[in-house]
Protein backbone atom coordinates (compact mmCIF):
# COMPACT_ATOMS: atom_id res chain seq x y z
CA UNK A 1 0.00 0.00 0.00
CA UNK A 2 3.13 2.11 0.94
CA UNK A 3 4.51 1.52 -2.56
CA UNK A 4 1.45 2.35 -4.23
CA UNK A 5 1.19 5.98 -2.62
CA UNK A 6 4.83 6.34 -3.40
CA UNK A 7 4.27 5.77 -6.95
CA UNK A 8 1.34 7.73 -7.37
CA UNK A 9 3.10 10.99 -5.46
CA UNK A 10 6.18 10.26 -7.80
CA UNK A 11 4.14 10.51 -11.11
CA UNK A 12 2.13 13.55 -9.73
CA UNK A 13 5.92 15.01 -8.65
CA UNK A 14 6.90 14.09 -12.82
CA UNK A 15 3.62 16.18 -14.13
CA UNK A 16 3.64 18.53 -12.75
CA UNK A 17 7.58 19.41 -13.42
CA UNK A 18 6.91 18.51 -16.79
CA UNK A 19 4.28 21.14 -16.61
CA UNK A 20 6.55 23.40 -15.28
CA UNK A 21 9.35 22.49 -17.94
CA UNK A 22 6.24 23.58 -20.96
CA UNK A 23 5.30 26.74 -19.44
CA UNK A 24 9.57 27.95 -19.03
CA UNK A 25 9.16 27.15 -22.77
CA UNK A 26 6.61 28.84 -23.61
CA UNK A 27 7.93 31.93 -21.51
CA UNK A 28 11.24 31.47 -23.47
CA UNK A 29 9.17 31.47 -26.81
CA UNK A 30 7.84 35.04 -25.37
CA UNK A 31 11.04 36.53 -24.22
CA UNK A 32 12.93 35.38 -27.86
CA UNK A 33 10.48 36.87 -29.67
CA UNK A 34 9.34 39.63 -27.67
CA UNK A 35 5.14 39.11 -27.86
CA UNK A 36 3.78 41.77 -26.43
CA UNK A 37 0.29 40.76 -27.60
CA UNK A 38 0.22 37.96 -25.42
CA UNK A 39 3.25 39.33 -22.23
CA UNK A 40 2.41 43.43 -22.18
CA UNK A 41 5.67 44.69 -21.84
CA UNK A 42 7.95 41.63 -22.87
CA UNK A 43 10.08 43.03 -26.19
CA UNK A 44 11.71 46.00 -24.32
CA UNK A 45 12.27 44.33 -20.89
CA UNK A 46 14.30 41.64 -22.70
CA UNK A 47 15.74 43.73 -25.68
CA UNK A 48 19.43 43.45 -24.57
CA UNK A 49 19.06 39.78 -23.62
CA UNK A 50 17.89 38.90 -26.87
CA UNK A 51 20.36 41.02 -29.07
CA UNK A 52 23.07 39.25 -26.86
CA UNK A 53 21.67 35.74 -27.69
CA UNK A 54 21.64 36.53 -31.32
CA UNK A 55 17.92 36.63 -31.98
CA UNK A 56 16.52 38.54 -34.33
CA UNK A 57 15.05 41.82 -32.86
CA UNK A 58 14.72 45.61 -34.21
CA UNK B 1 18.95 11.17 -14.85
CA UNK B 2 15.75 12.30 -13.04
CA UNK B 3 13.87 15.25 -14.13
CA UNK B 4 14.12 16.87 -11.08
CA UNK B 5 17.98 16.36 -11.37
CA UNK B 6 18.05 18.43 -15.00
CA UNK B 7 16.13 21.03 -13.87
CA UNK B 8 18.55 21.98 -10.80
CA UNK B 9 21.17 22.00 -12.39
CA UNK B 10 19.41 23.70 -15.33
CA UNK B 11 18.21 26.60 -13.14
CA UNK B 12 21.70 26.75 -11.49
CA UNK B 13 23.82 26.59 -14.63
CA UNK B 14 21.15 29.34 -16.62
CA UNK B 15 21.78 31.84 -13.85
CA UNK B 16 25.16 31.13 -13.77
CA UNK B 17 25.27 31.61 -17.64
CA UNK B 18 23.04 34.29 -17.70
CA UNK B 19 25.71 36.70 -15.51
CA UNK B 20 28.75 35.40 -17.77
CA UNK B 21 26.46 36.85 -20.88
CA UNK B 22 26.07 39.45 -19.87
CA UNK B 23 30.01 40.03 -19.10
CA UNK B 24 30.98 37.97 -21.98
CA UNK B 25 28.35 41.25 -24.09
CA UNK B 26 30.07 43.72 -21.75
CA UNK B 27 33.48 42.62 -22.73
CA UNK B 28 32.73 41.83 -26.80
CA UNK B 29 30.28 45.06 -26.70
CA UNK B 30 29.12 43.47 -29.73
CA UNK B 31 25.52 44.77 -29.00
CA UNK B 32 25.51 47.73 -27.09
CA UNK B 33 23.58 47.83 -24.07
CA UNK B 34 19.94 50.36 -23.72
CA UNK B 35 19.49 49.45 -20.13
CA UNK B 36 21.54 50.12 -17.30
CA UNK B 37 23.48 47.18 -15.87
CA UNK B 38 21.77 46.28 -12.33
CA UNK B 39 18.25 46.33 -14.80
CA UNK B 40 20.21 43.81 -17.06
CA UNK B 41 21.56 42.09 -14.54
CA UNK B 42 18.20 41.21 -12.86
CA UNK B 43 16.51 40.46 -16.65
CA UNK B 44 19.72 38.23 -17.67
CA UNK B 45 19.19 36.03 -14.18
CA UNK B 46 15.92 35.51 -14.89
CA UNK B 47 16.46 34.99 -19.00
CA UNK B 48 19.31 32.79 -18.16
CA UNK B 49 17.31 30.61 -15.68
CA UNK B 50 14.57 30.05 -17.66
CA UNK B 51 16.99 29.03 -20.46
CA UNK B 52 18.79 27.25 -18.35
CA UNK B 53 15.12 25.26 -16.93
CA UNK B 54 14.33 24.53 -20.33
CA UNK B 55 17.86 23.08 -21.19
CA UNK B 56 18.02 20.28 -17.93
CA UNK B 57 14.16 19.58 -18.72
CA UNK B 58 14.89 18.77 -22.22
CA UNK B 59 18.60 17.05 -21.12
CA UNK B 60 16.83 15.17 -18.83
CA UNK B 61 14.17 14.06 -21.20
CA UNK B 62 16.72 12.94 -23.82
CA UNK B 63 19.51 11.34 -21.25
CA UNK B 64 19.51 7.78 -22.40
CA UNK B 65 18.86 8.95 -26.61
CA UNK B 66 21.22 11.29 -26.64
CA UNK B 67 24.49 9.96 -28.50
CA UNK B 68 27.40 11.36 -27.13
CA UNK B 69 28.59 9.61 -23.27
CA UNK B 70 29.83 12.77 -21.40
CA UNK B 71 27.29 14.97 -19.44
CA UNK B 72 29.30 18.69 -20.86
CA UNK B 73 28.55 16.97 -24.25
CA UNK B 74 24.99 16.35 -24.10
CA UNK B 75 24.32 19.00 -21.87
CA UNK B 76 25.45 21.25 -25.26
CA UNK B 77 24.39 19.56 -28.09
CA UNK B 78 20.63 19.99 -25.83
CA UNK B 79 21.44 23.66 -25.50
CA UNK B 80 22.70 24.11 -29.05
CA UNK B 81 19.70 22.52 -30.35
CA UNK B 82 17.45 24.70 -28.39
CA UNK B 83 19.18 27.87 -29.75
CA UNK B 84 19.25 27.03 -33.56
CA UNK B 85 15.32 26.06 -33.36
CA UNK B 86 14.74 29.17 -32.02
CA UNK B 87 17.04 31.25 -34.47
CA UNK B 88 15.07 28.86 -36.98
CA UNK B 89 12.31 30.60 -35.90
CA UNK B 90 13.11 33.66 -35.67
CA UNK B 91 14.27 33.90 -39.62
CA UNK B 92 11.38 32.70 -40.63
CA UNK B 93 9.91 36.00 -38.58
CA UNK B 94 12.35 37.94 -40.31
CA UNK B 95 11.28 36.73 -43.19
CA UNK B 96 7.88 37.45 -42.58
CA UNK B 97 8.52 40.85 -40.60
CA UNK B 98 11.92 41.98 -41.63
CA UNK B 99 11.40 45.13 -39.88
CA UNK B 100 10.62 44.31 -36.45
CA UNK B 101 12.71 40.85 -36.79
CA UNK B 102 16.31 41.76 -38.46
CA UNK B 103 19.09 39.56 -38.02
CA UNK B 104 22.49 40.62 -37.22
CA UNK B 105 25.30 37.73 -37.76
CA UNK B 106 27.90 38.93 -35.10
CA UNK B 107 24.86 39.07 -33.01
CA UNK B 108 24.10 35.42 -34.30
CA UNK B 109 27.87 33.94 -34.40
CA UNK B 110 27.88 35.64 -30.16
CA UNK B 111 24.52 33.40 -29.64
CA UNK B 112 26.19 30.35 -31.13
CA UNK B 113 28.92 30.93 -28.90
CA UNK B 114 26.42 31.58 -25.75
CA UNK B 115 24.70 28.35 -26.62
CA UNK B 116 27.55 26.19 -26.02
CA UNK B 117 28.47 28.17 -22.84
CA UNK B 118 25.14 27.29 -21.83
CA UNK B 119 25.58 23.79 -21.91
CA UNK B 120 28.88 23.63 -20.83
CA UNK B 121 27.90 25.34 -17.75
CA UNK B 122 24.60 23.20 -17.32
CA UNK B 123 26.98 19.94 -17.78
CA UNK B 124 29.64 20.91 -15.57
CA UNK B 125 26.98 21.43 -12.42
CA UNK B 126 25.38 17.94 -13.45
CA UNK B 127 28.89 15.90 -13.11
CA UNK B 128 29.31 18.15 -9.98
CA UNK B 129 25.88 17.33 -8.67
CA UNK B 130 26.55 13.38 -9.98
CA UNK B 131 30.30 13.34 -8.31
CA UNK B 132 28.31 14.90 -4.70
CA UNK B 133 25.75 11.89 -4.91
CA UNK B 134 28.25 9.37 -5.35
CA UNK B 135 30.64 11.07 -2.80
CA UNK B 136 28.02 11.36 -0.12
Amino acid sequence: MREEVRRERSLYTGVALSLFVLACAFAMVLIVYGVDSVAPGVHDAYHDFRHTIGMPCH
Amino acid sequence: MRLKDGLLAGITGGIIWGILALAVNSITGIFPFEHPLLYNLVMFVTGGAIFGIVTGGLLAAGWSVLPVESAILRATVVSVFVWMVLRGGGLVLSYMNPYRYHAVFIEAVQGLVLSILLGVVVGIVVRFRQKQHLTA
